[in-house]
């Protein structure tokens, strides 16, 4: 096929032309692609809405309304991004370095302990340094959630995905019994921790919406993690080990050290992500605080490919899934589970569709994708 | 030893046993899967599509055995999923497991909401113990191991089984080969695509048997999560049980042994905070790993896509 592009136009066949085409367009036709996946996805859902006997015309409206139809829904559906975009990042990164961190619900829940400690008990600090200083428990907490399976692994051998995952149902227990002691306030009757001080609360952005400062945020970490991944040595390293261990060691590049940063900053940021969530949006931690913002992160990052704008439009395509099905639940009843059943499908056909892509471009390249 | 001591190994080695057996259905549909050369990690997702519709059939008609069937053919078409996407389109084989443990997560959480709970008779009919006659009346033997369903002993009688297939037929071998080296194999004649697909397909059957057994023997309801991550564990599972169906019997009777335990304790009120309790399971699971997984060969095939040339 190499000798397609020094042909002229005019002499080509139309199927060359087809391949000619897909060849300039690798990006745009790996997108229609994902269109169609989540397309399929979201029709299957309209299906189950359907049998459960509720209109699903009357149930979309309910979703549309609800997610972005005024402009309080806009506002949380860009405070639910939030959440989302860290635990996807967090999913993204460790992808990109060779290991599997499905831990980012647990990373995220320690987050927040790590803020909730910080915001609620240490007192009389400046707002700008206390909400600093939550963020960076944030980090701390969740890094070092994560660095448990990255001890097991870099010393033990561990497979890490299982590791992540247990830790996942450790955490969820562990924060369970702080919130049915350590961190509750004595005065409550309720299972909830501690609420933090106003001067660690992140402010609103968006006036009439519960749209906080940790959006801009959150925009400003995508940028530094692509940064730091395509643009720095260690990140250059990182995705070397990821890419290929044995020739990364060959070219000198310290494993050990690559893997520590990538799993630091992936438990960084799905703890991050629990403090922002923490500090912009729910205040303290009560049961069913991450409500599977780790699992729908994977399911961000899978869909947007690992690239930060496809990441940015999936995490976004989540958060107006996530707030809508809230508004389809409380306005046409349905039951708000159809969210997993949507989000495992469009990660199912996402990933499914990848075998048309890596055909194509085996077509059109000569070479697997 | 005084006699409430001895109550409570009894009753402590009866529910190790039954304890173990959600976990060994899945670990061996995994044992099953991984050993063809393709990873199972939809087991979560496979377990608890078991577990509803085990109990959504056994609600309806009043029988557990449809309820069970109909938790079967729900874990063997995700079993089909995972098959087609990782044998055919040859994507991500983590990938696709982790979204069929959130579509299965889902969908049995949306089906459960549309039943009407509230009424009386929303409970599950359970399969009745095995009835062994005078058999069960020896003390101690016969409350450990001749109280329990028929489910516990088909998953014992299947670890043989399997065993026996495995290391005693030609299909076992030919089996085998398919996970360790799939272009020889393909050489030698035997259908690698026909292998590995039947492989997926029982393994999700199995791991749905496995969720079957939690509403059908034990609760008679379903709840949201059910299986907990025991189709996770059961992963860890396999590697401590070193891929050989004996070992994760042993691994999984282990993983029974802590998870009677904490109940136990639990029970006994010792002052302990439950959730410390309830992680005992998952700690368990960590740290099979850690020691055996350096010394474990995994089938040497296994995750790989198969191009045939």
């Amino acid at each position: 096929m190499s000798e397609l592009s020094n042909t002229s136009n005019t002499s080509l066949t139309i199927k060359e032309r087809i391949i000619l085409f897909a060849r300039n367009n690798m990006g745009l036709i790996s997108t229609s692609i994902s269109i169609l996946a989540i397309g399929l996805a979201l029709l299957i859902g309209g299906i189950l809405i359907a049998i459960a006997g509720i209109n699903p015309w009357e149930a979309i409206t309910y979703l549309i309304k609800g997610s972005f139809g005024n402009r309080y829904g806009f506002g949380e559906t860009l405070t639910r991004f939030v959440p989302l975009l860290f635990c996807s990042l967090s999913f993204a990164i460790a992808h990109k370095s060779g290991f599997f961190n499905v831990g980012a619900e647990g990373q995220l829940l320690m987050g927040a302990v790590g803020a909730v400690l910080v915001g609620a008990y240490i007192e009389g600090l400046h707002p700008v340094i206390h909400v600093l200083l939550c963020i960076l428990a944030g980090i701390i907490f969740g890094a070092l959630w994560a660095g448990i399976a990255g001890v097991l692994k870099i010393f033990l051998g561990s497979d890490e995905l299982i590791n992540t995952m247990m830790l996942n149902y450790v955490a969820i227990l562990l924060v369970d019994y702080l919130i049915h002691g350590p961190i509750k306030p004595p005065e409550s009757y309720l299972y909830v921790s501690a609420t933090i001080l106003p001067s660690a609360k992140l402010p609103i952005i968006l006036s009439k919406t519960p749209l906080h400062l940790g959006f801009i945020i959150s925009l400003l970490v995508t940028a530094g993690v692509f940064y730091l991944i395509y643009r720095t040595p260690i990140g250059y390293q990182m995705r070397t080990v990821g890419a290929n261990r044995r020739a990364a060691s060959y070219a000198g590049i310290n494993i050990i050290w690559a893997t520590v940063v990538a799993l630091l900053t992936t438990g960084g940021l799905a703890g991050m992500g629990g403090a922002m969530e923490l500090m912009g949006t729910q205040f303290k931690i009560v049961n069913g605080f991450s409500a599977g913002y780790g699992f729908d992160g994977i399911g961000v990052a899978v869909m947007g490919r690992y690239n930060p704008i496809g990441i940015l439009l999936a995490a976004l395509l989540f958060a107006v899934i996530r707030v809508g099905m809230g508004a389809m639940q409380r306005g046409a009843g349905v039951p708000f589970p159809l969210l997993n059943v949507i989000q495992g499908l469009i990660i199912i056909f996402v990933i499914a569709s990848g075998y048309l892509t890596n055909r194509l471009s085996e077509t059109v390249i000569g070479g697997r994708a | 030893m005084d006699a409430a001591w001895m109550t409570t190994i009894v009753t402590w080695l009866t529910m190790s046993i039954r304890m173990s057996i959600p976990l060994l259905f899945p670990s061996l549909g995994g044992l099953i899967s991984q050993k063809a050369g393709v990873y199972n990690f939809g087991l979560e997702g496979m377990m608890l599509c078991g577990a509803y519709f085990g109990y959504y059939g056994s609600y309806v008609t009043g029988s557990p055995w449809i309820g069970l069937l109909l938790g079967m053919v729900s874990g063997g078409l995700l079993g089909l999923l995972l098959a087609f996407t990782s044998i055919h389109l040859r994507v991500s084989q983590l990938v696709t497991g982790l979204g069929i443990g959130v579509f299965g997560l889902g969908i049995t959480g949306y089906l459960f909401r549309l039943i009407d709970i509230s009424t009386a008779t929303s409970a599950a009919t359970l399969f009745s113990n095995v009835n062994f006659g005078k058999l069960s009346s020896i003390p101690i033997f016969g409350e450990i191991f001749l109280s329990h369903n028929w489910m516990v002993y088909a998953g014992i009688l299947l670890v043989i089984l399997i065993a026996w297939f495995f290391y005693h037929t030609t299909s076992g071998l030919n089996f085998r080969a398919v996970g360790e080296n799939p272009q020889v194999a393909d050489t030698a004649g035997v259908n690698v695509v026909l292998n590995r697909y039947l492989a997926v397909v029982v393994s999700g059957i199995l791991a749905s048997m496995g969720g079957a057994f939690l509403t059908l023997t034990q609760t008679a309801y379903f709840t949201e999560n059910i299986s907990a991550g025991r189709g996770w564990i059961a992963i860890s599972a396999i590697v401590l049980g070193k891929f050989n169906p004996w070992g994760v019997l042993l691994a999984c009777l282990l993983f029974g042994a802590a998870d009677a335990a904490q109940m136990q304790i639990q029970v006994m009120n010792l002052g302990i905070p439950y959730q410390f309790l309830l992680m005992i399971p998952y700690i368990l699971a960590m740290l099979a790993m850690v020691g055996f997984v350096g010394k474990v060969r995994s089938p040497a095939a296994m995750g790989k896509p198969y191009f045939k040339h």
